[in-house]
């Protein structure tokens, strides 16, 4: 049996790189590897970066330095929206004790006002109005205004699949949106993004998502409707000949792999695995439980060693 | 003096001005064009059409009226040229990438704008149809498709049915009116609803509201501001019975013009409304018009066309005109008919207007004024299936083939399918029809027995075209029946009620059962079967009344 | 050009322009000059000295401002001097006859006149006071006397109080402004009612509202026009989220305007509106501004100033200028000063409008993430004195002391001081409204406290004659009494555990446990009777368990919930 690969320095060259200079206090090092990403990778190592401990000091030193660095206030955006989800500790709203909400909503104000001035600054950041999504779930500040962050951004970069990513979760029922809303917005981004993008991943995900909400019934993922949209999906994003291994692949992999999976389709599962080698992300597999156990045991439904 | 000219195939007037270049473009298509399932179409092109022009810095206007569309601007003559001529070439290529964006701004419009207070007067005079449209919500905005908008705008934003006005020395360079070719569009005959007038209805308290048609000519705009004047002197000055006291003219058509009156008042002294007006206007039919007052609206008005021709503000007034077929007239001549205006003439205007009149009381009668009371229902229903309504059997719901009625035990309301204005849809199942004469009836599932049948059956019969989808309502504005919101606002009380009685009544229930099983195994063995026999009848009968007291003590618990 | 004559003592400007010929009177009294209590007293000046020309001939109007009453008119040259004459002799001697007639016409007005977003923003930002009082209503109107009038017009509309302008040729040749003499009255000092700023509000409205303190001068009239001008664009323009956005500048004191900006949105698009002008504001504030919008606002700037200038336009802002003791500017001077605005100066005009910003949204929360000090809502101290504990509620509490009132309500307290007491409206049926200068108000409803009807003297004693306001008496249903509460639902509100839990868990563990007790009777009875007792107490053991557990998973989810 072949070990399986979950750390992301070891699928992206710029990882390391990134994280040994955050470790450094390296800026300029940061600064190098960030703005020779592309825009997507650029968001992802961000995120990434910003998922590192103990930067609040370091990067706010940068800001006050250089308070135009876009790269430096998104990653300070992004690292205290991160502390505040470890905060609220991704239990259910009703479960979670009011003196923690409250640390947690400050959390994300603190959060904001980096990021409301980093957006004012650098209108054209993709990685900011990215940062900006999960603090407007957060602070519940509804529908309309995600949509309007959302808007702002796809007008400089359309198809910016993290920033979607986000949107499709604000748009499920249990932010507030409808399945209807939360559809039509993967189907169209699909659509949108030239062939061979990731951006197809997002049907997946809406159906993922409507698998949890109907507790996990393996019915729902197994219907003929379903597993012909997986199969377009699939078609114009992982198994079209233009798609490329840009920086978060393993994710969008991982996804499809998950629902063909749970789709009882081992055929299409066994080719995304197979696709995969030996690479895989917590996320979504972390649905099911330990992500090693689970994907080991899905590998060899599929008939993957 | 008014110069008449043809600029790229669509007649012009030029008219001298002073300041800056002012020109409009004006098309015969308004409110009373559109068909009430796709109110709001006119409005749409109207804000379309300026989008490429990057309007921000500059100072111009669109206005979509009921029976125009107008376009106008003032600056430089590039700036004028280049916004006409712009509007013009997005007219032929409309920017349908801001179609979404433009519905939800005329959607925040009307809202920031809200009902204005005589907005239900036309469609209580005219119905649901042509000119009893401006009184509606622009309810087809959800339903317009860019198809639908193509086929508007090649049918009345064309050359034969737009005309140019230009105030100042010449028609601005470079101005290039690419329109397509099409035909002037008349307008529509204004049909009614009002069986006889003077008519009246009640509205919301604290306001009168009244209008007339009276034949269009110098008198009638004369009246209009003589009896502001004379409801101003007795509504306010004398009686303090109002603030606000205002009349207000428009033209309807090329031959008759509306004239609208306002008056408000406190409510507690909204009684007095309905008789200081009507007396008012009887005392103009009856001639009793101060002369002081004629002279000086007269004088006003002479004063008011001087300056405005003097701004070359006129012109475009006589633009208008010219789509409707009324002839163009010179300053001079209308100063002229204006000064010539008599006492008996503005008489003779206020006897046509009475006559005519609709007025809107603050909820208070009008019959003893001579006022006949405005149809608020239909006078027959549908053949057709019928539905009770849950909170009252005897009130139904009939749904046919030629339409749908809703009555009840003193009214009818009945719209036809064959004289249908639009037929609102809630994804919840939720109608709404708005017949040709006003008349309305919602459909409302939730409150008839099988009302889910009642609205698939509805929906199979629905004309092609009226039908407009609406977004989900908020689930408080699903009106609930009656009895079923009785149940469950008595609920929390009840509840707490029948909580306690499950909790006495089980171990009652258990403890007789025990005691009756018990007494029926010593029956034969005791010393007294008789005793023990009646005794086990009374615990077996307290075990029937515990057992029925359980039930209703569940149901109400757990719903039924 | 504008020239200054003078007419009867009274400073004039005319200037000529194109149009019909235009006169305004203007005095230095308004609104803000008022106090609460007797709110509405320039207003009703100003309606009696219009009476006279009740039906004339005349095109007229009379406007009552924060800080200046307007009487205007159009006409030719002898129609305005009649006016004028007539309106200042009316202001020497008031018609008293109409009074009550004018009070009930002003009552009809303000019953047909909704609020704007600019008075809530005054009212939050000042308080009770000066230019907060715009929001409130004429309440003062019926305790106004003929003698406040006759004291209130000979105080403030005199020939040294007032400013007229001509907009024509010559200033008309009959006109006779003959005003009793006074003295020119300062301009109230604006006070305030925000301890921070940026602040901001939540209060229900259709449409977002924004307000700041700028210094008097043309960089604040171009950055208002560019701000006008950014919310056109990205709020209505490029996000659809606005129809109709506004901005509007205001003299707030000599030397400082008030600038206020208002933009509407449907109701399920005031979340999106904040968010887009939060981020215009926070745009601004960190000087994201180009040379080429600058250019833009400043040539627009310029021909509107000349238009002005051609229709007379300019003169009414001049006469307020001198009114509050500046000095004209003549067309070619601001033309001078908007050419020099620069990029610079609007970068620094930003961030100051951006720090003493006042923000209304119906959007609840408010922006606190953004920065923004939510504006006092509560006073921070209560004030000692005799507690009377509420009806039915028994944790709100009235506190009656020397210095003022409070009401404490779980916690939180609402206080009025005497010395900051801006009116008490008092009805008949012996309810009170105290109001403070910081615009908090305490109710005072006698029959909602044990004991506090007696206490009610002292607080009327307290209150001076000119602070209170009697009101006409309420309808019985609008009277509060305490309700009577059934004790099923005092028990659950002690109790306060949710409803679901009671149903879904209690209950069965209750039933379960009187089954147990039933059970326990009947084996009683069967045991005391002879045999088969034993059989029984297995079945008991089990069902006392299953009910153990039950309650012990009752009592887990129930603390979960509170």
């Amino acid at each position: 049996m072949s070990t399986l690969i979950f750390d992301p320095a070891l699928m992206y060259a710029e990882v390391t790189p990134l994280i040994s200079a955050l470790t450094r206090r390296d800026w300029a090092g940061c600064r190098t590897v960030l703005d020779a990403a592309p825009a997507t990778a650029r968001t992802r190592l961000i995120v990434l970066g910003g998922e590192q401990s103990d930067l609040d000091g370091f990067l706010r030193g940068v800001l006050r330095e250089a308070p135009d660095d876009g790269a430096a206030a998104a990653m300070l955006g992004s690292h205290l929206t991160t502390v505040a989800w470890q905060i609220r500790s991704r239990k259910q709203a009703q479960f979670v004790g009011r003196d923690q909400f409250r640390a947690f909503h400050e959390m994300l104000a603190a959060a904001e006002e980096v990021l409301v001035d980093g957006a004012a600054r650098n209108p054209a950041d993709a990685a900011m109005w990215t940062a900006r999504m999960p603090t407007a779930r957060g602070l519940e500040l509804g529908q309309p205004e995600a949509r309007r962050r959302y808007d702002r951004l796809s007008a400089v970069e359309p198809n910016h699949l993290p920033a979607q990513e986000h949107l499709l979760q604000q748009l499920c029922p249990k932010w507030g949106g409808t399945w209807e809303t939360a559809f039509t917005f993967a189907r169209d981004a699909m659509r949108a993004a030239p062939p061979g993008s990731p951006n197809a991943v997002l049907v997946a995900e809406a159906h993922l998502e409507r698998w949890v909400d109907a507790n996990g019934s393996d019915a729902y993922m197994r219907s003929a409707e379903v597993i012909a949209e997986l199969h377009e999906a699939a078609q114009t994003s992982i198994w079209h000949a233009g798609f490329g291994r840009a920086h978060g692949w393993v994710r969008v992999l991982s996804t499809f792999a998950m629902v063909f999976s749970l789709a009882d389709d081992q055929p299409a599962a066994e080719r995304v695995f197979a696709a995969l080698g030996g690479f895989a992300t917590k996320r979504p597999w972390d649905y099911l439980g330990d992500p090693a156990a689970v994907v080991r045991e899905r590998r060899r439904r599929a008939g993957i060693g | 003096m008014i110069e008449r000219i043809d600029v790229d195939g669509v007649p012009a007037l030029l008219a001298p001005g002073s300041g800056q270049t002012r020109a409009g473009l004006a098309f015969r298509v308004g409110f009373v064009d559109e068909p009430l399932a796709r109110r709001g179409i006119t409005h749409l092109v109207e804000h379309l059409a300026p989008y490429s022009a990057g309007v921000a810095d500059y100072h111009y206007n669109g206005a979509t009226g009921v029976e125009f569309t107008l376009f106008d601007m003032h600056g430089s003559d590039e700036d004028v040229a280049s916004f006409l001529s712009g509007v013009c070439s997005s007219l032929l290529e409309l920017p349908m990438h801001r179609l979404a964006i433009e519905k939800d701004l005329l959607r925040a419009e009307a809202n920031g704008r809200g009902a204005r207070i005589a907005d239900d007067l036309p469609m209580w005079r005219h119905g649901a149809r042509d000119y009893g449209m401006p009184g509606y919500p622009e309810w087809g905005l959800a339903a317009v498709t860019e198809d639908e908008l193509h086929e508007w705008v090649a049918r009345y934003f064309t050359k034969e049915n737009a005309v140019l006005w230009v105030a100042g020395d010449h028609v601005p360079e470079g101005l290039k009116l690419m329109l397509p070719n099409g035909e002037r569009r008349a307008l529509p005959t204004p049909s009614s609803a009002l069986p006889e007038t003077p008519a009246w209805f009640t509205g919301p308290s604290g306001v009168l509201v009244w209008d007339a048609l009276v034949p269009r000519g110098a008198a009638a705009p004369v009246f209009a501001d003589v009896l502001e004047r004379a409801m101003r002197r007795e509504m306010r000055q004398e009686s303090g019975l109002s603030y606000t006291v205002t009349t207000d003219y428009d033209t309807l058509g090329a031959e008759r013009a509306v004239v609208t009156a306002v008056a408000d008042a406190l409510p507690e002294k909204q009684g007095e409304l309905v008789g200081a007006f009507t007396g008012v206007l009887d005392a103009m039919c009856a001639g009793r018009i101060h002369e002081t007052d004629l002279a000086a609206v007269v004088k006003q008005r002479v004063e008011g066309l001087e300056e405005a021709a003097r701004r070359g503000a006129t012109v475009s007034g006589q633009a208008l005109n010219l789509l409707v077929g009324a002839p163009v007239r010179d300053v001079a001549e209308m100063i002229d008919e204006v000064r010539a205006v008599t006492v008996a003439e503005v008489a003779d205007v206020a006897a046509a207007a009475v006559a005519s009149g609709l007025l809107r009381t603050p909820g208070t009668r009008a019959d003893w004024a001579g006022y006949a009371a405005a149809p608020g229902f239909s006078d027959h229903t549908v053949d057709g299936t019928s539905y009770a309504a849950l909170a009252e059997p005897r009130d139904h719901l009939i749904i046919g083939a030629d339409g749908v009625s809703r009555t009840s035990s003193d009214t009818t309301a009945t719209v036809r399918f064959d004289a249908c204005s639009i037929v609102l849809a809630w994804p919840d199942g939720g109608r709404q029809l708005v017949g040709h004469d006003a008349m309305v009836v919602t459909v409302e599932p939730t409150l008839y027995a099988d009302g889910r049948a009642a609205v698939t059956r509805l929906d199979e019969h629905i004309p092609a075209g009226l039908r407009v989808d609406l977004p989900a309502r908020d689930p408080d504005g699903i009106p609930q029946p009656p009895a079923v919101a009785v149940r469950e606002r008595r609920a929390p009380r009840d509840r707490v009620g029948a909580v306690v009685g499950l909790i006495v009544l089980i171990p009652l229930a258990l403890l007789c059962a025990m005691a009756a099983f018990g007494l029926l195994l010593f029956i034969t063995e005791g010393e007294d079967p008789v005793y023990n026999g009646v005794l086990m009848a009374i615990f077996a009968a307290g075990l029937v009344v515990c057992g029925f007291a359980i039930h209703r003590c569940a149901r109400r618990v757990y719903g039924r | 050009m504008i020239e200054q004559h003078e007419v009867d003592g009274v400073p004039t400007l005319l200037a000529p322009a194109d149009g019909p010929m235009r006169a305004g009177l203007v005095f230095r009294v308004g609104q803000a000059d008022e106090t609460l209590a007797r709110k509405g007293i320039t207003h009703l000046v100003e309606h009696l000295a219009l009476f006279s020309f009740g039906a004339t001939d005349y095109h007229y109007n009379g406007v009552t401002g924060n800080a200046y009453t307007l009487f205007h008119t159009q006409g030719d040259s002898e129609e305005i001097a009649t006016f004028l004459t007539g309106v200042c002799a009316s202001l020497r001697d008031l018609p008293m006859t109409r009074v009550a007639t004018e009070k009930e016409i002003l009552r009809t007005e303000a019953s047909g006149r909704g609020t704007s977003v600019g008075d809530g923003l005054g009212l939050w930002r000042h308080g009770a006071r000066d230019f907060g009082l715009s929001g409130y209503p004429e309440w003062g109107l019926q305790s106004i006397t003929e003698d406040d009038l006759r004291s209130w017009a000979s105080r403030y509309f005199t020939r040294e109080n007032a400013v007229l302008w001509v907009v024509g040729d010559a200033v008309p040749t009959g006109l006779r402004l003959d005003l009793p003499a006074g003295a020119r009255m300062p301009l109230p000092q604006p006070s305030s009612a925000l301890p921070r700023t940026p602040a901001f509000f939540a209060s229900p409205s259709n449409a977002l509202g924004w307000d700041t303190v700028l210094p008097r001068d043309t960089e604040s009239a171009v950055f208002a026009d560019m701000v006008e001008r950014r919310m056109f664009r990205e709020l209505r323009q490029e996000a659809g989220l606005s129809y109709t956005v506004g901005v509007s500048s205001e003299l707030l004191t000599a030397d400082t305007v008030l600038v206020t900006a208002i933009a509407d949105a449907l109701p399920e698009k005031q979340g999106a509106l904040l968010g887009g002008f939060v981020d215009l504001m926070a745009a601004l504030r960190v000087g994201r501004i180009t040379e080429d919008e600058v250019t833009a606002v400043l040539g627009k700037r310029c021909d509107d100033l000349s238009q002005a200038e051609k229709n007379g336009g300019r003169l009414p802002g001049q006469a307020l200028n001198l009114l509050v003791g500046n000095e004209i500017e003549q067309l070619d001077e601001v033309l001078a000063q908007t050419r020099a605005v620069t990029r610079d100066d609007m970068v620094e005009r930003a961030a100051e409008a951006y720090g003493k910003g006042l923000l209304l949204t119906p959007v609840v929360p408010g922006p606190a993430w953004a920065g923004y000090a939510a504006a006092p809502t509560r006073s921070e101290q209560a004030v000692d004195g005799t507690a009377y504990r509420g009806r039915p509620d028994g944790d709100r509490r009235l506190i009656i002391g020397s210095d003022g009132v409070t009401l404490a309500d779980h916690g939180e307290f609402a206080t009025v001081r005497f010395d900051a007491l801006a009116a008490m409206l008092a009805w008949p049926d012996g309810g009170r409204r105290l109001i403070g200068h910081d615009a908090i108000a305490v109710s005072i409803e006698p029959s909602l406290y044990r004991g506090l009807s007696a206490a009610m003297t002292a607080v009327d004693r307290r209150v001076p004659d000119d602070l209170r306001v009697d009101m006409p008496p309420r309808s019985p249903d609008m009277i509060p009494s305490p309700a009577r509460v059934p004790w099923r639902r005092r028990l659950r509100a002690r109790l306060r555990v949710p409803h679901v839990a009671i149903l879904k868990l209690i209950l069965p563990s209750a039933m379960l446990s009187l089954a147990c007790l039933a059970l326990a009777i009947g084996i009683a009875v069967v045991g005391f009777t002879g045999d088969r007792a034993l059989q029984s107490v297995a079945a008991f053991g089990i069902l006392l368990v299953a009910a153990a557990r039950y309650a012990r998973r009752a009592r887990a989810v129930i603390r979960a919930m509170r």
